[in-house]
C-alpha cells in the first residue's frame, strides 16, 4: 500500500468521488433521459477516471472505462438513445469500475473479475454499433487516436472557434439576415463579432440592397462544430464560411502558447507567409510595418489584435473559474474552527467592556468595527458545517432502484424538502439507520403491482423521503403507500415473547414500537434483503446515539410514515431574541407569524384566556406565568404569535430584542425533561441564553384549551 | 490555597494540571489527592480525579421548570454545562455569593453517561494528601434529600474530619426523575415515554 496522501491514494479518493457523480448522473439519465447536463456529467466522469487511470499505469481500468466512455460518446452525439437497459448496464459499469479500483488498490487480480470486464466490454461494444475501437486494454492516449473520429470538431469541454463569414452580397435579397445568424451564434457562448466596412464603398455608388459586410466571429463555447455549421445551413451555398478552432484546452498538454499577431493574420489568409517574414525582419511594429507595405489593411491588424486579446481574456476566464472550485477540509478541521470562533466571540465580548469601561472613543469604535468582522467569521464557519441534506437522500436512489428490481416491485422514489441543511455530522449517522428502513418499506411495505392491483392501488408503490424543520428539531420522514403494518400481530407476537402482557394498557403507539426491540420480527419467511425487525433496533440505537428519536404512523393498505426527529444540536437556527424577567429566550424565527404589542389586541374567549388575531381566535400563553418569573412585565409586553403546522397560539413576553442567529446546543442529560426550553445559544458577551420549544409550547397550550 | 480559573479562560493555575502532579506524587506516597470545600459549615473531601476545574460561580443562566437545586448553566468555553447549588442540594437554604464562593466542575455519572455537572459551593480551600488508611468507610445514612446520602466514607486529615463525598451520588438519574415528578405534578401533562 501507499502512503496516505499519495498520488495514488488522491486519485482513489477522487475516483471514488467521480463514481458517485456517475451513479447520481446515471439515476438523473433514468428519469430524464435526454437531460444533456446528466450526459455530459456520465461522460466527464468516465473521461477523467481514464485519463488519471492512464497516469498510474491502471491498465485494466483504464480499458474498460474507455468502452464504456466510447459509448457515452455516441449517447452525446444524440447518435444512441438512453434506453433503461443502457442505464442498466452503465450502473453495472460502475459498480464494476468501484471493483477494478479496489483490486487496483490491493494489487491483486481475479480472473473472475477479468471475465466480467471481457463480458461487459461486449455488451458495450454492442452499443457501439458500426463504430470500430481500437481494441480494448490500450492505452488511452493511442485509443483516442484510434477511436473514431468524425471529420468535425468535437471538444472536450470548451473551445473557441473562428468564423469567417462573409455573406452573399445578394444576401438582403433571399431573405438571409446575417444578424438573425449572428444573433443565433452568440446564444452558443461567449462571442465577439468584428465586422469589417472596408468593403462598403463611397455613398453614392452603394447599393441598398447589396450586402458589403463580412465579418470575423470568435466564438468560445462547449458545442460541436457541426452545431456552429449548423447555424449557417441556409446560406452554406451562397456565402463564405470558413471555421477554425483557434483555442482550446487539451486535456493532455494544456494551453498552447499564445499566437502572435502574425501567426493569427496567415492563419486567416490575410497575409501570405514569406510576405510576414520579410515583414518581422524589420524593427518597428510588425502592425505597422504590414501596414505600411500594404499587405494587409488597418482593421485587418486591428482585428487580428482583438482576436489576440479574446483569447487571452477567456483563458484568463477560465483559470479563475477553475481556482474558485472547492476544497476538501476534514471535518475535525471545521469543527476546531467552530470552537475557536466561539471562543473568538467571547473574548471579544470582554475587549468590548474594557473599551467601555475606558470609555475611549477609538478603542470602543475599533471594538465595534472588530465585531463585525467575527460575526461575519462566526456566520461563515457555521455555514461551513451545514450540507443539503440532499447528499444524503439522493444517495438512496440506486438502493431503491436495484431493491425493487430484486423483488420484482415497481417502486417510484420522491424527495422532498432537500434544500433542509443540517449538520455533517448527523448526516453521517443518519446513512445507516435510513438505509434499514428504506429498504424494510420497499421489502414489507410496498406490496408487488399485483396485489398493489387487486387493492385498487396503482402498480407502482410510492416512497416519499421528506426532511423539514419543525420545532426545534428536523423531521426526516420515509414514507411509504404500501401495506402497513399489522398491528394486531405485533401485539400478539409481544405478548408472545413476554414484552408486552394481554392488557390494554398499551396504545397503538407503544406496541408499535415494539418493532425496535432487538430481535423483534413477525415475519415468519424472512427475505433475503431484510426481515422485518432485524436491525431495527440498531436503527433506533443509532438515531438516539445522537439525540433522536423514531415514530411510526401505520395504516392498513394506506401506507407507514416513519418519522426520525433529529434535534438540531449543531444546525443552525435564526431567531428572535425575547426578554422574559432578567433571561433572554430564542424563538425560531421561522415559527413567528407576527409580533404584535400585547395592548393592541383583543382577548376573547372565556375568561379572556384566548386573543382575537385578525379575527382568529387563537390561545396564548404568559410566559411569564408559565417560567414562574416573580414580578411584572415591563410597560410594553409584547405578543409573538406562532405556528407550527397552521396551529397557531401567542407567547406573551416582556419585550422584543434582536434577531440572533446561532448555533443550538443541547442542555444535556440533567435537563431532559424540562418542558418549553429545547436548547441553549451563547450570547456574544458568552452568557447561555435558551431556546423556547415552541413546538411543545403550541402543543401544552393547545392541550389546556382542549380541556 | 487552590488555583482558580475565571470563565474567560485567564486561568491562574487549573486543578487539571494540580491533579496530574497530585496523582504522580499520590503513587509516590500511597496517598489520594483530594480537593477540601465547605458547604454550610461543613468541610468535604472529593476526588481530585473527578474535578475538571474550580471557577469563578457567575455567569449562570437560570433556566425555568427545574427543580430549585439546579441553578441552570454556564458557557464553559464554549460547553453547556449544567449547574447545580450544593446546600440546595443537600437541604439547607441557598447562601448569599460571597468573594469565596466557587463553582466546581465535576465528572459524575449520571444513569450510563459521565457528564460534567458544575457544584456551586460556599469555600474551596484546596487540595490535600489522605492516605487510604485514614479514611473509614461509613453506610451512607438519611434520604435522599439529605448530605448524607453522598457521602461515603470519613476522612481524617490534620485533626479535622472531612466527609469524603461520592460525587456519582451527588445527583442521581432516579433523584433527578423523582424531583421532576414532583415538579409534574402541578398540573402540567407529562411526557409519554415509551420502549
Amino acid at each position: 500500500m501507499n502512503e496516505l496522501g499519495s498520488p495514488l491514494e488522491t486519485f482513489r479518493e477522487e475516483a471514488r468521488e467521480l463514481l458517485e457523480q456517475l451513479e447520481q448522473n446515471l439515476m438523473q439519465l433514468e428519469e430524464h433521459p435526454g437531460d444533456h447536463d446528466s450526459i455530459d456529467g456520465a461522460f466527464r466522469a468516465l473521461h477523467t477516471i481514464k485519463g488519471s487511470g492512464n497516469m498510474f499505469d491502471l491498465d485494466d481500468l483504464v480499458g474498460f472505462t474507455h468502452i464504456v466512455e466510447a459509448v457515452f460518446v455516441r449517447v452525446r452525439d444524440g447518435k444512441l438513445p438512453v434506453s433503461r437497459e443502457l442505464i442498466d448496464l452503465s450502473l453495472q459499469a460502475r459498480d464494476h469500475i468501484s471493483r477494478l479500483l479496489i483490486e487496483a488498490e490491493s494489487g491483486s487480480r481475479d480472473t473472475a473479475t477479468s471475465e466480467r470486464s471481457r463480458l461487459l466490454s461486449m455488451a458495450f461494444e454492442a452499443h457501439l454499433g458500426d463504430e470500430a475501437l481500437g481494441a480494448s486494454g490500450r492505452r488511452s492516449d493511442e485509443q483516442d487516436a484510434a477511436a473514431p473520429k468524425d471529420s468535425e470538431h468535437q471538444p472536450e469541454g470548451e473551445c473557441t472557434y473562428r468564423i469567417e463569414f462573409t455573406p452573399a452580397a445578394d444576401s438582403f435579397l433571399t431573405g438571409a439576415n446575417p444578424l438573425l445568424i449572428l444573433n443565433e451564434l452568440a446564444e452558443l457562448g461567449t462571442i465577439l463579432k468584428i465586422g469589417y466596412c472596408e468593403a462598403i464603398p463611397d455613398l453614392k455608388e452603394i447599393e441598398p440592397e447589396h450586402c458589403y459586410l463580412r465579418w470575423v466571429i470568435l466564438l468560445t463555447t462547449d458545442h460541436g462544430e457541426n452545431e456552429v455549421r449548423d447555424i449557417f445551413i441556409f446560406v452554406e451555398g451562397s456565402a463564405e464560411i470558413k471555421i477554425d478552432v483557434i483555442d482550446e484546452v487539451d486535456p493532455l498538454i494544456g494551453e498552447s502558447g499564445y499566437k502572435r499577431l502574425g501567426e493569427i493574420l496567415v492563419d486567416r489568409g490575410e497575409i501570405e507567409r514569406k510576405d510576414l517574414e520579410s515583414a518581422v525582419s524589420s524593427k518597428s511594429y510588425i502592425g505597422e510595418v504590414l501596414v505600411k507595405k500594404g499587405f494587409v489593411s488597418e482593421e485587418q491588424i486591428n482585428s487580428a489584435l482583438k482576436e489576440q486579446n479574446y483569447v487571452r481574456d477567456i483563458r484568463e476566464n477560465r483559470r479563475t473559474v477553475e481556482t474558485s472550485t472547492t476544497i476538501k477540509v476534514k471535518v475535525e478541521k471545521l469543527d476546531e474552527l467552530v470552537n475557536l470562533v466561539g471562543e473568538f466571540v467571547t473574548m471579544h465580548a470582554g475587549i468590548a467592556m474594557v473599551a467601555d469601561r475606558k470609555n475611549d472613543q477609538d478603542f470602543r469604535a475599533a471594538a465595534e468595527q472588530m465585531e463585525g468582522l467575527i460575526r461575519q467569521v462566526r456566520d461563515l464557519s457555521i455555514e461551513l458545517h451545514m450540507v443539503p441534506v440532499e447528499i444524503l437522500f439522493s444517495g438512496y436512489r440506486r438502493l431503491v432502484r436495484d431493491l425493487s428490481e430484486d423483488l420484482s416491485k415497481q417502486v417510484q422514489l420522491k424527495l422532498e424538502g432537500t434544500e433542509t441543511e443540517l449538520d455533517k455530522n448527523v448526516i453521517d449517522s443518519l446513512k445507516d439507520p435510513l438505509l434499514h428502513i428504506i429498504r424494510n418499506s420497499i421489502d414489507h411495505g410496498i406490496e408487488s403491482p399485483e396485489v398493489r392491483k387487486r387493492k385498487g392501488k396503482p402498480p407502482t408503490g410510492t416512497l416519499r423521503l421528506s426532511a423539514y424543520y419543525s420545532g426545534a428539531s428536523v423531521v426526516i420522514q420515509v414514507v411509504d403507500d404500501g401495506a402497513g403494518m399489522d398491528v394486531e400481530r405485533i401485539r400478539q407476537k409481544g405478548i408472545e415473547r413476554g414484552v408486552i402482557d394481554n392488557s390494554d394498557r398499551y396504545s397503538e403507539q407503544d406496541i408499535l414500537q415494539l418493532i425496535f426491540a432487538p430481535g423483534f420480527s413477525t415475519n415468519e419467511e424472512a427475505t433475503n434483503v431484510s426481515g422485518r425487525g432485524v436491525g431495527m433496533d440498531v436503527v433506533r440505537r443509532n438515531i438516539e446515539a445522537i439525540g433522536g428519536s423514531i415514530r411510526i404512523q401505520t395504516e392498513k393498505d394506506v401506507g407507514t410514515t416513519l418519522s426520525i426527529r433529529i434535534p438540531l444540536t449543531l444546525a443552525i437556527v435564526d431567531g428572535l431574541l425575547s426578554r422574559i424577567g432578567d433571561s433572554l429566550y430564542l424563538i425560531n424565527l421561522s415559527y413567528i407569524v407576527e409580533c404584535l404589542d400585547l395592548k393592541d389586541v383583543r382577548t376573547a374567549g372565556n375568561g379572556g384566556d384566548m386573543i382575537d388575531f385578525r379575527g382568529e381566535i387563537v390561545p396564548f400563553l404568559d410566559l411569564r406565568s408559565y417560567f414562574g418569573v416573580e414580578g411584572v412585565a415591563g410597560e410594553h409586553p409584547q405578543l409573538v404569535v406562532v405556528a407550527i403546522e397552521e396551529k397557531k397560539i401567542g407567547l406573551v413576553v416582556d419585550a422584543l430584542l434582536d434577531k440572533y442567529q446561532s448555533v443550538i446546543k443541547s442542555l444535556g442529560k440533567i435537563y431532559e425533561r424540562v418542558e418549553g426550553i429545547s436548547g441553549a445559544i451563547i450570547l456574544g458577551d458568552g452568557k447561555p441564553a435558551l431556546m423556547l420549544d415552541v413546538d411543545r409550547l403550541v402543543k401544552v397550550t393547545r392541550d389546556e384549551v382542549k380541556k | 490555597m487552590s488555583a482558580v480559573s475565571k470563565h474567560d479562560g485567564e486561568t491562574v493555575e487549573t486543578v487539571e494540571t494540580l491533579g496530574a502532579t497530585a496523582a504522580a506524587q499520590a503513587e509516590a506516597a500511597d496517598t489520594e489527592k483530594y480537593l477540601v470545600f465547605s458547604v454550610a459549615e461543613e468541610k468535604y473531601a472529593v476526588e481530585v480525579v473527578r474535578v475538571e476545574e474550580v471557577i469563578e460561580a457567575y455567569g449562570i443562566t437560570a433556566v425555568p421548570r427545574t427543580p430549585s437545586y439546579l441553578l441552570g448553566i454556564i458557557n464553559l468555553r464554549g460547553r453547556i454545562v449544567p449547574v447545580l447549588c450544593v446546600r440546595r442540594r443537600f437541604g439547607f437554604e441557598a447562601a448569599v455569593t460571597t468573594t469565596d464562593t466557587r463553582l466546581v466542575v465535576l465528572q459524575v455519572r449520571l444513569g450510563e453517561e459521565l457528564v460534567s455537572l458544575g457544584a456551586v459551593l460556599d469555600a474551596v480551600h484546596g487540595v490535600v494528601d489522605i492516605s487510604p488508611s485514614d479514611i473509614e468507610k461509613r453506610p451512607s445514612l438519611g434520604n435522599s434529600g439529605d448530605q448524607h446520602i453522598a457521602v461515603t466514607s470519613i476522612a481524617k486529615f490534620e485533626n479535622e474530619l472531612l466527609l469524603v463525598l461520592d460525587a456519582d451520588r451527588l445527583l442521581t438519574k432516579e433523584y433527578l426523575d423523582d424531583s421532576y415528578q414532583h415538579l409534574g405534578q402541578t398540573g402540567q401533562t407529562g411526557q409519554t415515554a415509551v420502549g
